[in-house]
C-alpha cells in the first residue's frame, strides 16, 4: 500500500515537471496558427534572422568541437598540477549572467578592451559584426560542451586506449579511433546542449554585437525587436525557433546512437 | 639473442616494485602472486604502457627500454600483443574490426585476414557481432585472436581466465594451452592461481610485494619452495607423465622418470598430474598395502619444513613431490632427508591436465 502511494507520488512529480516545462511551449503553438508560422517566414527580416542564427551557431559549434574536444580529452585523461583550477575556470561562464558575459567580452575584445587595439591592428573587427556574434555564442556555449565531453572521456575505459596502443595505434590515433567513438554518446549530447545554448543566446550577443538585421540580429534578438510592437509576429518567430531547436536536438541525439559515434546498433 | 629480459624498479602507491625476469626462446612463463603484488604492472612495463625508473627491457636482442641510455620505444613500436583482464574489446567495433584494428598491410584484404584469424579460434561466425553481444568465452577468443593479429614476438596475458565462469574456465584453459603452443610468440601469463600457472606455463615466477621471490617449474616450486609463502601459494603438486585410459574406467599415467599412478580424469597423451600436498599420506617404507588409496609411490625424503602444526615434506619420486602431514606424524615417522617412505593418495584426488 505504501509502495503504491510512493509510486503515485513519483508519477505526480513527473507530471508536474512535464506540465510546467511543456505548457509554455504548447501555448506558443496555441496562439500561432501554421499560417502565422509560414507568414512569419515570408518576411525578409525573419528569414535573415533564422539564416544568421543557423550560420553563427554552427560556426560557434564547429569552433567549440574542434578546439574543445582535444582540450576535454586532456582534462579527462591527464593528471597535472592545477587541473581542478583549470576545470573550474573553464566552467565559469556557465554561472555568469549573459549581461556579465557581454560586458566581459567588451572589456576584453571590444575597441576599448584589453586586446582591442591588438585586434584592430590585425584588422579584426568583432563589435557590431557577425564575427562578434560567433565570439559571443562560443563564449557562452563552450562550457556546456567541454563539461559533457570531459565527463564522457573520463568514463572511457583506459584499458581500451592501452589496447589500441599495443595494437599499433599512436596516441593521436587511439584518441580518434577509440576514445572519440567510445565517448560518442556524451560528445553528441554535449554538442546538442552547446548548440541549443548558442541558438538561444541573447544577452551577451546584444551587448557585444548589437542587434542589426542581417548582420547581428539572430532569431532571439529579432523576437525581442518585434515583442514591443507586434506580439503575434514575435510569437510566430518563437514557434519557428522552437521547431528548429527541437529538430536539431533530435538529430544530434540520433547521431549519438548511430554506429558512427559508437552508440547502440548491431 | 632470443628471449626476454626485464629489469625494473618502480613505485606504485605503497608498493615498491623491484623485479628481474628472464624468459628464454619461445617459452611460456607465468607470473603468479596475490593481488597487489605488482604482476600486472610488470606486463604494462614490458608493453611500454608504464615507464619504470630505472628499467631495462630487451626482447630478442632489441632494446625496447633502457632508462640509462634514454631509450624508450613507444607501445605501438613494440612487437607485443596484450590481452587485458577484461579483454578491452572496442565496444563500437564488430569482432572482425576489433581483430583488424592493428593489422598492417592493404585495407581491402583486412576483412579476409581478420576472418582467418577468427577461424583459428573457431569464432569466425561471430565476425559481425559487437562485443556486447558475445559471451565471456567468445570475448576471450576474439581478444586472443586480436592480440595475435599483428604476429607479436611477445604475448602478454593478464589473468586470461579470470573473467570467465568456473564451467567455461576449464575448457578455455585447455584451449589457451593449445593456442600458446601453436604460436611462435614468447608468452607471459599473469595469474593469481597457481594451478592455472602450472597448466599454462613452462616456468613460473612467484611475485610477492613487488619482488620475484622464486622462479622454477611448477613441480620445483611445489617440491622445494624457497619460503613458506611460496609453499603456501604453490598449493598443488604437478607430476608429468603420459596418460592412457584403461578398461576399468580409470586413466593410468606413466610418470616421466618412472612410477605409475591412476586418476579418475579421462584424458590421453602427455599430461600434468595435479595433487594437493594435503591429500598425500606417508607410510613407512615397505608397509603393507591396506588403504583404499590406489596411488602408491616409493619415495625418498629430501626436505622437511615445519609450518605451525603442519610439516611440508619434500620428496623425490624421482620427480619432485611434496606432502603435507601433521607435525605429529612427521615425528612418529622420523622423517628426515634420506629416509625412504611410501606416498599414497586416492585416484579421485588426482587431476590430469593436458600438457
Amino acid at each position: 500500500m505504501r509502495r503504491g502511494a510512493f509510486a503515485v507520488g513519483l508519477f505526480l512529480a513527473l507530471f508536474l515537471v512535464l506540465a510546467f516545462l511543456t505548457l509554455p511551449i504548447v501555448a506558443i503553438f496555441v496562439h500561432t496558427s501554421p499560417g502565422d508560422l509560414i507568414r512569419s517566414l515570408g518576411e525578409q527580416d525573419a528569414r535573415d534572422a533564422l539564416a544568421l542564427s543557423l550560420k553563427t551557431s554552427l560556426a560557434a559549434l564547429a569552433i567549440i568541437v574542434i578546439v574543445g574536444t582535444p582540450a576535454a580529452y586532456l582534462l579527462a585523461t591527464r593528471e597535472f598540477r592545477g587541473r581542478s583550477v583549470v576545470v573550474t575556470l573553464v566552467e565559469l561562464p556557465l554561472v555568469l549572467p549573459p549581461a556579465v558575459a557581454g560586458i566581459a567580452l567588451l572589456a576584453s575584445l571590444g575597441p576599448e578592451g584589453l586586446f582591442g587595439s591588438a585586434l584592430d591592428d590585425a584588422g579584426i573587427q568583432l563589435v557590431l559584426q557577425t564575427a562578434g556574434v560567433i565570439v559571443a555564442l562560443t563564449f557562452v556555449a563552450a562550457p556546456f560542451y567541454l563539461r559533457q565531453a570531459q565527463e564522457a572521456f573520463a568514463a572511457v575505459d583506459r584499458n581500451l586506449l592501452d589496447a589500441a596502443r599495443t595494437l599499433g595505434a599512436s596516441e593521436a590515433s587511439a584518441f580518434i579511433r577509440v576514445a572519440v567513438p567510445s565517448a560518442g554518446q556524451g560528445i553528441a549530447s554535449g554538442m546538442a546542449l552547446a548548440w541549443g545554448r548558442a541558438l538561444g543566446e541573447f544577452g551577451a550577443t546584444l551587448m557585444f554585437a548589437g542587434s542589426f538585421p542581417g548582420i547581428t540580429q539572430t532569431v532571439p534578438l529579432a523576437i525581442f525587436a518585434r515583442f514591443s510592437d507586434d506580439f503575434t509576429a514575435a510569437l510566430a518567430l518563437s514557434g519557428v525557433l522552437v521547431i528548429v531547436s527541437a529538430a536539431l536536438l533530435f538529430s544530434v541525439k540520433l547521431l549519438g546512437r548511430s554506429p558512427i559515434l559508437g552508440g547502440g546498433g548491431p | 639473442m632470443s628471449g626476454l629480459e626485464v629489469r625494473a624498479c618502480d613505485r606504485l602507491r605503497e608498493l615498491e616494485l623491484d623485479v628481474e625476469l628472464q624468459v628464454d626462446g619461445n617459452r611460456c612463463a607465468a607470473i603468479v602472486g596475490p593481488s597487489g603484488a605488482g604482476k600486472s604492472t610488470v606486463l604494462r612495463i614490458i608493453a611500454g604502457l608504464r615507464r619504470p625508473n630505472p628499467g631495462r627491457v630487451v626482447m630478442g636482442g632489441e632494446v625496447w627500454l633502457d632508462t640509462g641510455q634514454g631509450i624508450d620505444l613507444r607501445p605501438e613500436k613494440r612487437a607485443c600483443g596484450f590481452m587485458f583482464q577484461d579483454y578491452a574489446l572496442f565496444p563500437h567495433l564488430s569482432a572482425w574490426r576489433n581483430v583488424a584494428f592493428g593489422m598492417p598491410g592493404p585495407r581491402q584484404d583486412r576483412r579476409g585476414r581478420a576472418l582467418e584469424q577468427l577461424r583459428r579460434f573457431s569464432v569466425e561466425r561471430l565476425a559481425d557481432v559487437r562485443p556486447a553481444s558475445l559471451s565471456g568465452g567468445e570475448r576471450q577468443r576474439v581478444a586472443l585472436a586480436r592480440s595475435l593479429a599483428r604476429d607479436p614476438s611477445v604475448l602478454l596475458l593478464d589473468e586470461p581466465l579470470a573473467a570467465l565462469d568456473t564451467r567455461t574456465r576449464a575448457h578455455a584453459g585447455r584451449e589457451l594451452v593449445a593456442a600458446l603452443r601453436g604460436t611462435r610468440a614468447l608468452a607471459i601469463v599473469v595469474t593469481h592461481d597457481f594451478s592455472e600457472a602450472a597448466m599454462l606455463a613452462d616456468e613460473i615466477f612467484v611475485m610477492d610485494a613487488g619482488r620475484v621471490v622464486q622462479r622454477g617449474t611448477a613441480a620445483e616450486l611445489s617440491a622445494r619452495p624457497a619460503s613458506a609463502f611460496v609453499a603456501d601459494f604453490a598449493g598443488s603438486v604437478v607430476l608429468s607423465g603420459t596418460a592412457q585410459p584403461e578398461a576399468d574406467g580409470l586413466t593410468k599415467v606413466d610418470l616421466d622418470g618412472g612410477g605409475v599412478l591412476h586418476s579418475t580424469d579421462l584424458i590421453r597423451g602427455p599430461v600434468g598430474a595435479l595433487v594437493f600436498p594435503w591429500e598425500i599420506s606417508l607410510e613407512p617404507g615397505g608397509a603393507a598395502h591396506e588403504s583404499s588409496a590406489l596411488n602408491r609411490l616409493e619415495v625418498e625424503v629430501i626436505s622437511v619444513t615445519e609450518i605451525g602444526n603442519r610439516a611440508r615434506v619434500g620428496l623425490s619420486s624421482p620427480q619432485p613431490l611434496v606432502a603435507e602431514v601433521t607435525v605429529e606424524s612427521n615425528r612418529s615417522l622420523a622423517l628426515r632427508p634420506g629416509v625412504r617412505v611410501t606416498a599414497t593418495w586416492k585416484a579421485t584426488a588426482t587431476r590430469l591436465v593436458a600438457r
